[in-house]
C-alpha cells in the first residue's frame, strides 16, 4: 500500500495537470466563435456564387473552359492536406493523414505520381517524417487562415491543371460538423466537376431564374471567369471550415481529458482515505495493546 | 434612391447600402448604374469601383482586383477577387510591397511554385499604386 505522501503527491500533479487541460477547453471555446465568424462572413460571397454559377451554368452551351476539361489519362495527382499546426486534438490530423495515405495507395496501384500541398505545420512535420517533400507548404495559418494561402494554392493548381502538368486535385480537410463533431472530406477540385454545378443549382431550387438574362461579353466568358474564383473559393472555404473544426475536435479532446482528471482524483481520493484510515486503525490499535500490556 | 448595393469580397462584406449610382469596370468597358436597369451579369476587369451614395454626393473610390457582378432593377452585386476602399490605401507602403514583390519574383527560379501568386500580387499593387 502506498503511503499517504506519495498519495497526495500524485493529487497534486493530476490537479495541475488538469488545470492546463480545462484552460485549454475554454481557450478552444473562445476560439470556436472566432472561428465562426469567418465562416458567416465568407458566406455572402459564397452564396451570390453559388446562385450565379447555377445561373449561368443554366445559359452557357456547353463550354470547352480547360478546369472542367477532364484529362485523358490521369498521371500525376496532387493532395491538399489541410491540418493543424498544435496537436491536442484528438484524432483531428491523424484522421485527414489517414485519408491521404489511402489516396497514395490507391494512386500507386494505378501508377499515377502523387504529391502533397501540406498545409500546417502537423502536415509539414508528418511528411519531412516520410521523407516525402511536399510541393507548397504552409506553416501558422491553421488558427487563422488567409485568403492569400488560398490563393497562392489556387493560382499554382489551375496553371499546373491547365499546362497538363497534373491531372487532378484533391482536397482533404475536417468539416465542422458542429462546434463539437468534424467530418473527414474529400473534395475533387480539378478537373471541376459538372454535376457539382449542378448540385449548387438543386441547393439553391427556390432562386428564379430570369429568363431574360443578360450576360456581358456572354454566358460562357462570364463561366471562364468565374471557375477561376470558385476553385479559390472551394480551398478557403476549407482552410476556415477546417480551422473551425481544429477548435472544436481541442475542445472535445481537452474536455474529456479534463473528465477523466476529475474521475482520476476522485479515485486517488478515495484511496487517500481509506490509507489515512487504515493508518488511523493501525495506530490506535497499537495504543490499546500497549496500554493493555502495562496493565497486565 | 432605391438601388441597393452590396460589395462582397471571399473574406468579408466590404460595403453594403443603398446608393444613387455607380461605376463598374465591366468587361466591355465601363458602366454606369442607376435603379432599374435591365438584369444583366457581367465579369469585372481590374480597375475602380465608384459608389455615389447620395445624388450630390463625391463618388467613393473602390479598387477591384476583377470579379463579376449581378445587376437587376433595383440590386448591383458585385463579387470582387479582392477589393479595398481607395481611402484605406497606404501608397507608400504599397509602393514599397510592390518593389518587395518584384524583386522576389526576379530572384525566383522558373520552376518556382509561388510564380504565379507573386505575379497576381504584383498587378494587384501595380493597380493600387495607379501604374498599370
Amino acid at each position: 500500500m502506498p503511503n499517504t505522501r506519495e498519495i497526495k503527491r500524485r493529487i497534486g500533479s493530476v490537479q495541475s495537470t488538469r488545470q492546463i487541460t480545462r484552460t485549454m477547453e475554454m481557450v478552444a471555446t473562445a476560439k470556436v466563435k472566432h472561428a465562426t465568424d469567418r465562416i458567416v462572413a465568407a458566406a455572402p460571397y459564397s452564396d451570390a456564387m453559388a446562385r450565379t454559377l447555377a445561373n449561368v451554368s443554366e445559359h452557357s452551351e456547353g463550354s470547352d473552359n480547360p478546369y472542367l476539361l477532364e484529362h485523358e489519362s490521369v498521371k500525376r495527382a496532387i493532395a491538399i492536406a489541410v491540418v493543424s499546426d498544435r496537436g491536442l486534438a484528438g484524432g483531428f490530423n491523424s484522421n485527414i493523414f489517414r485519408a491521404v495515405s489511402h489516396y497514395f495507395a490507391d494512386n500507386a496501384k494505378k501508377d499515377v505520381d502523387t504529391e502533397v500541398i501540406a498545409c500546417g505545420k502537423k502536415a509539414i512535420a508528418y511528411y519531412a517524417y516520410r521523407r516525402i517533400e511536399p510541393l507548397m507548404d504552409f506553416s501558422d495559418l491553421s488558427a487563422d487562415p488567409t485568403i492569400e494561402e488560398a490563393r497562392e494554392i489556387s493560382l499554382y493548381v489551375r496553371d499546373a491543371y491547365v499546362n497538363e502538368e497534373v491531372d487532378e486535385v484533391k482536397l482533404f480537410y475536417n468539416h465542422a460538423r458542429n462546434a463539437a463533431d468534424q467530418d473527414v472530406r474529400d473534395e475533387r477540385i480539378l478537373p471541376i466537376t459538372t454535376a457539382d454545378l449542378g448540385d449548387v443549382r438543386a441547393e439553391e431550387g427556390d432562386v428564379i431564374t430570369n429568363t431574360s438574362q443578360d450576360f456581358e461579353p456572354d454566358a460562357d466568358a462570364v463561366l471562364d471567369s468565374l471557375l477561376p474564383a470558385y476553385v479559390e473559393t472551394m480551398i478557403y472555404h476549407a482552410l476556415i471550415d477546417s480551422a473551425a473544426a481544429e477548435q472544436g475536435a481541442r475542445r472535445k479532446a481537452m474536455k474529456s481529458a479534463t473528465d477523466n482528471a476529475d474521475d482520476m482524483i476522485e479515485t486517488l481520493n478515495r484511496q487517500y482515505n481509506r490509507v489515512r484510515q487504515g493508518a488511523i486503525t493501525t495506530e490506535i490499535t497499537e495504543i490499546v495493546g500497549g496500554a493493555a500490556a502495562l496493565e497486565d | 434612391m432605391a438601388l441597393q448595393c452590396d460589395i462582397v469580397t471571399p473574406v468579408s462584406k466590404l460595403f453594403s447600402g443603398e446608393i444613387e449610382f455607380v461605376v463598374l469596370p465591366a468587361a466591355e468597358g465601363e458602366m454606369g448604374i442607376y435603379e432599374k436597369h435591365d438584369p444583366i451579369v457581367t465579369t469585372l476587369n481590374a480597375g475602380t469601383v465608384r459608389v455615389t451614395e447620395e445624388p450630390s454626393a463625391e463618388a467613393v473610390t473602390y479598387f477591384v482586383a476583377g470579379g463579376y457582378a449581378e445587376i437587376d432593377t433595383e440590386h448591383v452585386i458585385i463579387l470582387a477577387d479582392r477589393a479595398q476602399a481607395a481611402a484605406e490605401v497606404d501608397v507608400e507602403a504599397a509602393q514599397k510591397t510592390l518593389s518587395d514583390l518584384k524583386e522576389r519574383l526576379a530572384e525566383s527560379a522558373d520552376d518556382d511554385t509561388q510564380k504565379p501568386f507573386l505575379t497576381s500580387e504584383i498587378e494587384w499593387y501595380s493597380l493600387l499604386v495607379g501604374e498599370n
